[in-house]
């Protein structure tokens, strides 16, 4: 069990790296989670708040690509 | 810093007055200023195979006062060394001297530098193994065994440092770290050394303007971008997805594959429109993702959606378009096609509520056409873990390449 230690304290020691590689990876996919997101998937909805500024127009832009 | 020098030692030949910083640990001197040696016993060495009369200046002079590892040091020797078998394998080897006497060494080759300090034999090595694991736990690779010739050299050595075309020196490797053992006549000399750059040189020694070369290829035990060690990456991954599967698991939700809304439109059709508002459905249990599956048999044509997701309590909407488009034909190349008849579009954090669609479809279709889509409740996580494993992975066979083609540079060198 020592030497599983030893050999894992020596696998994680100045891998500065990987750690911020993984931390930051980690919290997209808990942000993505928790507020519901298909992380780097295109979402094209537009959002339209009657009673938000801006009045009751929107614009959106299709997706489609016309022959 | 290095305090005064230890005592001054008169050269038998040019009268040059030296400072000598180890009068009791000094082996062979050679004068800075003729390049005669004189041995301990203060004879003179006549009969040598080294010129020292060859032109020889050093990168860090004599004298030069710096500080390593909190050490201060005062650089009191400097050889010319090379491989006995390989003329084209030369490096530069600085001894240095602390205030107590204690000596190190700086070797520079092709402009890389490496801090050496003698150390007692690790329990784990073997000469004749190609690998070891030293006394930190750490496993130390062979890298290169050779016999060495002093070319050049000036000032004070705690060794003989004439006589080194019969010590057999093996070099293993961790970078930034490597262990240099030395035998001579079945005695073994032991150094743990360490990467330095030319920048942390420079800064070691600040009081000496140096001017140093610049690196070629990759040295010795020169690490790895950034200090990556790209197994080491690899393997924590793979221990990450290992530990993070059984949770991913757990955390997955079972999806229901009943839809929460359905519509089907469509153009010159008696029995459906172009245009639908769907009954209501309710979003529980927090933000959701919504998935649209949408269908139609176009041929040549586009068909499209523009899906409104009304909330019915604030009159907040969603709005985007599903659409499908499918192109086909034949050209000089033969038979082509492009786009689907079916597709998927993605609404992120829909917040709770109860919701209804509206939805109205155009086409550039002039024949009758009919487009249905269908509205589910998604889960993110499975997608979300895959795009994150997928990019540790992508680093990971990004880091393992670049490794693989920086050790194979360092071989190279």
């Amino acid at each position: 069990m020592t030497r599983l230690l030893q050999q894992l304290r020596i696998l994680v020691s100045g891998q500065i790296v990987w750690l911020i590689i993984v931390a930051s990876l980690s919290v997209l996919f808990v942000y993505g989670n928790r507020t519901a997101t298909r992380m780097f998937t295109r979402d094209q909805s537009e959002n339209w708040d009657p009673s938000g500024p801006g009045g009751s127009t929107y614009s959106r832009s299709s997706h489609i690509h016309h022959k | 810093m290095s305090g005064l020098p230890v005592s001054v030692r008169k050269c038998g030949k040019c009268g040059a007055n030296n400072p000598v910083h180890r009068p009791f640990g000094l082996t062979v001197f050679a004068c800075p200023s003729c390049k005669s040696i004189t041995l301990t016993d203060n004879s003179t060495l006549n009969k040598t195979n080294i010129n020292t009369k060859g032109k020889f200046s050093p990168l860090i002079p004599l004298q030069s006062k710096g500080l390593i590892k909190g050490v201060a040091y005062t650089v009191i020797g400097a050889a010319q060394k090379r491989e006995k078998y390989n003329s084209r394998a030369v490096w530069e080897e600085y001894v240095l001297s602390d205030e107590t006497g204690q000596c190190a060494f700086l070797s520079q080759s092709g402009g890389h530098w490496i801090f050496l300090k003698q150390r007692e034999k690790p329990a784990e090595y073997n000469p004749n193994s190609d690998f070891f694991e030293n006394d930190d736990g750490q496993n130390y690779t062979f890298y290169t065994s050779y016999y060495s010739l002093t070319k050049n050299f000036i000032g004070e050595f705690p060794y003989d440092v004439t006589e080194v075309d019969k010590t057999f020196t093996r070099e293993y490797i961790m970078p930034p770290f490597m262990f240099s053992a030395e035998e001579h006549d079945s005695e073994l000399t032991c150094f743990a050394g360490e990467y330095m750059t030319p920048r942390q040189v420079r800064r070691s020694f600040s009081n000496s303007e140096l001017t140093l070369p610049t690196r070629e290829g990759i040295g010795s035990c020169q690490p790895f971008y950034f200090g990556i060690q790209p197994q080491r990456f690899a393997w924590l991954s793979f221990l990450f997805f290992i530990i993070t599967l059984p949770l991913f698991l757990a955390m997955s939700k079972k999806v229901s594959n009943l839809a929460l809304a359905s519509a089907k439109l469509a153009t010159f059709d008696s029995l459906y429109q172009s245009h639908n508002v769907s009954p209501s459905f309710e979003i529980a249990d927090g933000p959701a993702l919504l998935r649209i599956d949408s269908y139609s048999p176009v041929n040549n044509e586009w068909a499209e959606a523009e899906i409104n997701i009304v909330n019915e309590l604030t009159g907040k909407e969603r709005s985007l378009g599903a659409g499908v488009e499918y192109y086909s034909g034949y050209d000089e190349d033969g038979g082509w096609s492009e786009g689907s008849v079916a597709g998927s579009v993605y609404v992120n954090a829909v917040e709770p509520g109860r919701y209804h669609i509206e939805s109205k479809l155009s086409t550039s279709a002039v024949r009758p056409l009919y487009f249905e889509f269908n509205v589910y409740h998604d889960d993110p996580t499975g997608w979300n873990y895959c795009l994150v494993l997928l990019v540790l992975g992508g680093v990971c066979a990004l880091i393992l390449f670049a490794g693989y083609h920086f050790e194979k540079k360092r071989n190279e060198s």
